[in-house]
């Protein structure tokens, strides 16, 4: 059905005179239970479909328009609305045409669990449920939202590109608390194609022991300290990295910490691979074989073994740029409000080494990190200068050994300078995370170990 | 006389039919929503973006047993809105099965009538030609009258214009019965200058979403990109060569869009009654102002004052009812420097004792629930404050001067905030001297108000929008507004990103 009407977009477009068409659809049935205080807050299911068509005009002029309707007046009326806005525009200095069959580009196969996309609201009120009940035995109750569903993405071109894929997708946050004491919280996170690689008495009890260790909190003053970061706050800086660094739209703007580094010269730390890695092995990624223009995703380092490597492309970028890859498949999404230009949607830092345990046992005075709150990466994007907090579990850790909890803390530092000179250690185990602010796309990631991680300031 | 169609007055009527009669419901309501929006965005003179969006469905909401559910279907057909009233009350019925605690509603009269944004030129009915010319006349002036040295040195010149129109039904089993027309819209510019590693970046009027208001086409020309040009233009060139600000404790003034953004992560989001209740915790937050501190916390300096407000007009967060039925209307939240209100909803209300809901319900379209949000929550203007900034500035000795974001940070309780500017100016003697480049300021929140010494008058009132406030899990964006006049903030940590 969603191809069909892909189809008919598509047709609708070139009899309302495009030269070039595109039409690209994301949606699914979106099944969310948000809880506090071992309470739902809210609860729902959501059907959301966007259709989005593009047309170009013979001399290259460009035009979209978005409908939440599959029906086929609707797409004639966005088929029409969107060649009359390329009529409008003027003759770009850069043109693009859309994707065509490429079959040099083979795609990286995804995942679709039946039982995750059929996941309904009893399992998820039972499964959140046992999660309660678990955390009550330590006196905490619990925060979080649980999210499934079915979803999929379609591309058809008028040059003939006909994809589609379906996936599933299973996401958990838990915040375990103490109603008692302000300071005590804990973290931990599930995210994957399917929801039974979940252990739920497994990730509670991540969270749960992180807020028990937290009742008795002491304040540590500022200034540089090791850490240990967890894949969860390394998440979030790499994510800030996809937007102002691995994406072509930074290069082009100057703004990436990769303008102006010839690729195959030193950047970070030899010991760091970063890459849009697709078809990365790992059960916690979710795989999507293509993007919202119908390019065929590649693999792209944007930093192999610590020596610089590309950015990631759309059509756009690549024909700015002179991209002699083109595009290498990651537009953003069609229902991305945020994204600016091209990024990554399996960023993946390749895992080290070393158990978690091993890095925290490397650190004589330290501090492990659960997670990070209120990134903001647009301090210095060329040295990839950052600041946040930590939350959720920041633990004091003395001769190797864990301690006890500390309250939050303020850090601003450079990751260029960070991972290029202070970095300690890489983990060899990766987490999955997926990130806040794309419907699609996700991040895998190791702890890290870092030297004398600058922190600023309290909170208190 | 409405502006909402046919559709979406049969759709949630048939939301509602459906569930007439459920044994155990307790409430639920249905949102029929149509959202049309038009984004135009130059790159020099470039096309990046011309998208127009139409969007259109229907959200249902019950409570059960004392236990939410909440489904959305797309389309305004009754088929549609008897779906997602099913759905819901499966949603609900699952929660209630293993709830333990059960949700209340504080009162609220039954709502009857018609809102809309008072409009002068309808933007969608503005031609396309039209619109381009405008961005493209802000581009010219950015590049106007260059030496080629400088020339060379504007990376990129980015305009954009964008305008979002939602209708929409809202009906209640209490009886409430409304339809909105409202319109936003508005426009900004920003100028990238590089040369060789350094680079600067300075926007108008505002960064990220320009200048945004409750109003017509009318508001393009009320921002002047093109007469603002030079300006910033010659700003971010001066960025490039401009020394960083030097670490200390200094006195801060704040202009309007800086401060706009103060007042939203400062104050906004820490009266937010679900973050405070750890509703919100999972995602954005808690807040420091729990409800033990209601009526008797000193958040700020007694020239502080703080009001949430859906009345004003041409703000973001202006509307005639909420998400929940819930008339407009004006909450005090800081009075005096004392912390005394919450944005708040009918549950949350009910819960605190507080009376009734400040009407704060708000959902970013039909397929979101909707959840607390800011409506326009601003600095009350001291009445015999500084008639301008250039008043507040010749009446500082010493001090700094901060105007446009570049970057934000805060901590979940809302406490410790990190905030860069794209540019800041050295006061001396009541005058501004030299330019700082990649300043930013810091400081803990009830610190950082209680050393507030001076609010601008009346005149210097300025009612800004941001389009885009996250929150919620799902994420959800929200436009609200933030209204304030230059203002001065003493002992405040100042320093450089660099």
């Amino acid at each position: 059905v969603i191809l069909e009407a892909l189809h008919a977009a598509v047709q609708a477009a070139r009899a309302a005179g495009a030269a070039d068409a595109e039409a690209s659809y994301e949606g699914g049935r979106f099944r969310f239970t948000r809880f506090a205080n071992s309470y739902f807050t809210q609860a729902g299911v959501v059907d959301d479909p966007v259709v989005r068509v593009r047309v170009l005009t013979g001399d290259g002029r460009l035009g979209a328009a978005v409908s939440s309707s599959l029906a086929t007046d609707a797409l004639a009326v966005a088929a029409r609305r969107a060649a009359e806005a390329a009529r409008a525009a003027p003759v770009p200095t850069t043109r693009i045409a859309f994707a065509r069959p490429d079959a040099s580009r083979r795609p990286f196969p995804g995942r679709a669990d039946a039982a995750t996309a059929a996941a309904g609201a009893d399992e998820h009120a039972d499964l959140c449920a046992r999660l309660f009940a678990r955390a009550a035995r330590d006196r905490l109750v619990l925060a979080g939202s649980l999210h499934t569903g079915p979803r999929e993405v379609a591309v058809v071109t008028a040059a003939g590109v006909v994809a589609h894929h379906a996936f599933s997708e299973a996401a958990i946050d838990l915040i375990a608390l103490d109603p008692s004491s302000r300071d005590a919280s804990g973290f931990a996170r599930f995210v994957g194609p399917a929801l039974s690689a979940l252990d739920p008495a497994a990730l509670a009890e991540d969270a749960c022991w992180r807020a028990a260790r937290m009742r008795d909190a002491i304040d540590v003053e500022p200034g540089p300290i090791d850490v240990v970061l967890s894949p969860a706050a390394v998440a979030e800086m790499l994510e800030w990295m996809a937007m102002t660094s691995f994406s072509a739209r930074a290069l082009v703007d100057k703004s990436s910490m990769l303008a102006g580094r010839a690729a195959g010269s030193p950047l970070l730390d030899e010991r760091l691979t970063i890459a849009e890695d697709p078809g990365f092995a790992h059960p916690g990624l979710i795989t999507i074989p293509f993007d919202s223009e119908g390019t065929t995703r590649v693999a792209v380092p944007f930093v192999a073994a610590g020596r610089a490597g590309r950015t990631v492309t759309d059509l756009a970028t690549a024909a700015q740029l002179h991209d002699d890859r083109g595009s290498t498949g990651h537009a953003p999404g069609i229902a991305s409000d945020f994204s600016e230009g091209p990024g990554p949607a399996h960023l993946v830092m390749h895992p080290g080494a070393d158990a978690l345990d091993a890095l925290v046992g490397r650190l004589d005075h330290g501090l492990l990190v659960t997670r990070f709150h209120y990134v903001n990466g647009l301090l210095d994007t060329r040295r990839a200068t950052m600041t946040g907090m930590t939350r959720d579990g920041l633990f004091l850790v003395e001769r190797g050994q864990i301690m006890r909890g500390v309250r939050p803390l303020r850090w601003t530092d450079s990751f260029l300078d960070a991972l290029s000179t202070r970095l300690g250690g890489v983990g060899k185990d990766l987490a999955a995370s997926k990130t806040s602010w794309s419907r699609l796309g996700q991040v895998l990631c190791p702890p890290l170990l870092i030297r004398q991680f600058r922190f600023t300031g309290r909170s208190r | 006389m409405t502006d909402v169609t046919a559709s979406a007055f049969v759709c949630a009527d048939a939301a509602l039919a459906r569930l007439a009669g459920t044994d155990g419901l307790e409430y639920a309501d249905a949102r029929a929503v149509e959202t049309d929006r038009e984004l135009l965005k130059l790159r020099d003179h470039d096309v990046e973006r011309v998208d127009r969006e139409s969007s259109a469905g229907v959200g249902v909401r019950v409570l059960y047993r004392g236990a939410w559910g909440f489904a959305a279907r797309p389309g305004l057909s009754a088929e549609s809105a008897e779906a997602a009233a099913r759905d819901a009350l499966e949603v609900a019925r699952a929660a209630a099965r293993v709830a333990a605690a059960r949700a209340r509603l504080a009162e609220e009269e039954p709502q009857r009538g018609h809102w809309r944004t008072p409009v002068v030129e309808d933007p969608f009915a503005v031609p396309l030609d039209r619109k381009l010319a405008d961005l493209r006349a802000a581009v010219d002036a950015s590049r106007a009258g260059l030496s080629p040295a400088d020339a060379a040195k504007i990376r990129s010149v980015d305009a954009k214009l964008q305008f979002i129109r939602e209708r929409k039904r809202f009906v209640s089993t209490e009886g409430t019965d409304v339809t909105q027309d409202k319109l936003v819209g508005g426009c900004g510019l920003r100028i990238t200058a590089v040369d060789g590693d350094e680079l600067a970046i300075r926007s108008w009027p505002m960064d990220l979403d320009g200048g945004v208001t409750g109003a017509g086409y009318e508001a393009i020309a009320a921002f002047d990109l093109p007469g603002a040009a030079p300006r910033v233009r010659d700003e971010a060139l001066a960025l490039l060569t401009a020394p960083t600000l030097p670490a200390g404790r200094t006195t801060l003034v704040l202009d309007t869009p800086q401060l706009a953004l103060q007042i939203h992560e400062s104050c906004g989001h820490p009266t937010e009654s679900d973050r405070a209740l750890l509703e919100e915790i999972s995602l954005a937050g808690a807040s420091f102002l729990t409800p033990d501190k209601l009526g008797r916390f000193t958040y700020g300096s007694p020239r502080v004052n703080l009001t949430a407000d859906s009345i004003a007009p041409g703000g973001l967060g202006t509307f005639g009812w909420d998400d929940e039925g819930v008339p407009a209307r004006r909450t005090p939240l800081v009075s005096r420097g004392i912390f005394v209100g919450y944005l708040s909803s009918r549950e949350t209300a009910e819960r605190l004792g507080v009376g009734r809901s400040a009407g704060c319900m708000r959902a970013q379209s039909w397929s979101r629930p909707a959840i607390i949000r800011m409506i326009n929550v601003s600095l009350e203007p001291d009445p015999r404050g500084p008639r301008s900034l250039d008043e507040l500035v010749a009446d500082t000795d010493d001090g700094v001067l901060m105007g446009t974001n570049r970057s934000w940070s805060i901590d979940e309780l809302r406490l410790n905030f990190q905030f860069g500017c794209e540019a800041a100016w050295k006061i001396e003697r009541g005058k501004k001297t030299r330019l700082y480049k990649k300043p930013l300021y810091t400081g803990i929140t009830p610190r950082f108000w209680g050393g507030c010494d001076q609010v601008g008058g009346p005149d210097a009132f300025k009612l800004w929008g941001f389009l885009s406030c996250g929150k919620g899990d799902p994420i959800q964006l929200m436009a609200v507004g933030h209204g304030c006049s230059p203002s001065r903030f003493r002992d405040v940590e100042v320093g450089s990103a660099s």
